[in-house]
């Protein structure tokens, strides 16, 4: 049997701060991909590596560490992030890491407007409505209600390239 | 806590999309989250750092022998074509190295035998405009016709059936690795072909063949073989095979020569009179041309079909 042990490579986390200094709680952005290793047992393990060749077909994970490094709690915490450009957003894989208290919500109109998943709608080529498929996502936001001082949470997403 | 990385994305590593046209290698992906929250009754938006991974380049190709059958070629005949079409795969500009071969396994060895690029991209070899290559450089998702153009040697039915023709194409872009365990410090991703890819095109010659020939008598008015005007000259047409095999949808078709018209009502098959019209027989004479449907030769060890068309003209 084959086991897969998923490793972060911390080491490729820049954890640095659009504004680490005016803000309580820091946003850092970093991508990863999937990769198959041998260990020394000769198992494989699935582990995540920085991105290094990403090709068309690749999948992509994005994860957004939010932080709060202030001594007061944060509240209605609201993490928006588009789907990079040349690039379509893998159904079912935008999810939080600590997922109490947090509600993720889509956009196909480039962040104009936010719904459920379920509830995102486009007109087929027959006219009708249909739940849109998940290329046409633009935009994930979520909506985390609290992060305590000194608390993490993670949020992210999968998205292939074109 | 949910497991954020389910044992399930491994799959995608064993079912790889390969596209053929995708986005070009050195596109700089960029990626910025947004945050707003509140803190102390103070609202604050932030935005993260920004990510930015570059495409690396694919290395892939597709070679193709288009040729839905082997074309089929005659001993002597020159300047036979096989068609190949060779697809830029990756996802950026690429240059491969070009060559063919002889296979052993050959029943007949093709002479003069060249590699031709579709210069003015036809698809149809012409000669002296196309030229030989060794190489060819594609952007991505771009095709070239390639030909194999070669002569047929002088052959008999105990030397027919195939002859293989090898053509191989090789990218000459460097460091080609295996993913995803390949050298890291490499940039190029190569795809399923490894970057090269050989394919085989044949010249079929058959183990049997159609044999026409012609033959004239003449007679005048005073019964002599002199051919002076108003003479009638009598053409016949002998069909027979060599080999065995059967040959369908034989049409014979012979244009009248100049100088001469036909007798009308002197077309014959096989001695039996066939009509000059256009109707259900088998002949008929049109746009100055007789026309005889043979149809089907089937010729075995013991069964050695002939076919004889007979028709008359008068010198003018």
């Amino acid at each position: 049997m084959k086991k897969f042990i998923y490793l972060v490579l911390l080491g490729s986390l820049t954890l640095v701060s659009a504004d680490a200094k005016s803000s309580a709680v820091r946003l850092t952005s970093s991508s990863f991909q999937e990769k198959v290793v041998v260990n020394s047992q000769g198992e494989e393990q699935l582990m995540l590596a920085p991105v290094s060749k990403i090709i068309p077909g690749d999948i992509v994970i994005y994860k957004n560490d939010i932080v709060n490094k202030g001594r007061k709690t944060a509240s209605n915490l609201v993490i928006k992030n588009a789907i990079p450009k040349h690039m379509e957003y893998v159904e079912d894989s935008s999810l939080c890491l600590d997922e109490q208290g947090c509600r993720m919500l889509f956009s196909i109109d480039g962040g104009a407007t936010f719904k459920n998943r379920d509830q995102l709608f486009s007109t087929n080529e027959q006219g009708e409505q249909e739940v849109a498929d998940a290329k046409a996502i633009t935009t994930i936001k979520w909506i985390i209600h609290r992060l305590k001082a000194g608390g993490h949470n993670q949020v992210q997403f999968k998205a292939r390239l074109k | 806590m949910k497991n954020i990385y389910p044992i399930m994305a491994w799959m995608f590593l064993f079912f790889h999309p390969l596209y053929g046209v995708g986005v070009p290698a050195g596109t700089i992906m960029k990626n910025i989250a947004i945050l707003s929250y509140t803190s102390d009754e103070i609202n604050y938006t932030r935005q993260s750092n920004e990510v930015t991974d570059v495409v690396a380049q694919f290395v892939d190709l597709k070679l193709e022998w288009l040729d839905s059958v082997a074309p089929i070629v005659e001993s002597g005949e020159n300047a036979k074509v096989l068609t190949f079409r060779l697809t830029n795969l990756g996802n950026d500009q690429d240059s491969f190295a070009l060559s063919m071969a002889h296979k052993a396994d050959s029943t007949f060895t093709v002479e003069n035998s060249k590699l031709i690029s579709d210069s003015n991209g036809n698809g149809v070899y012409d000669a002296g405009i196309d030229g030989e290559t060794t190489g060819v450089t594609l952007h991505p998702d771009e095709s070239i016709i390639l030909f194999i153009v070669a002569d047929i040697p002088e052959l008999d039915i105990s030397t027919s059936g195939y002859a293989n023709e090898l053509i191989t194409v090789e990218s000459l872009t460097d460091t080609l690795v295996d993913r995803p365990l390949g050298d890291e410090n490499s940039t190029v991703v190569a795809g399923i072909t490894g970057g090269e890819s050989s394919v085989i095109g044949s010249y079929h010659s058959l183990a049997y063949k159609l044999n026409m020939s012609k033959s004239a008598t003449v007679k005048n008015q005073i019964g002599t073989a002199i051919p002076t005007r108003g003479a009638i000259i009598t053409y016949t047409i002998l069909l027979d095979m060599e080999g065995i095999g059967e040959i369908h949808n034989i049409v014979l078709n012979d244009t009248i020569p100049e100088g001469t018209r036909y007798e009308v009502g002197s077309l014959l098959l096989d001695g039996n009179p066939l009509s000059d019209g256009l109707d259900e027989d088998a002949g008929s004479f049109a746009s100055n041309t007789i026309s005889v449907k043979i149809g089907t030769m089937k010729q075995t060890a013991s069964l050695k079909p002939q076919h004889h068309v007979r028709f008359n003209v008068r010198i003018q």
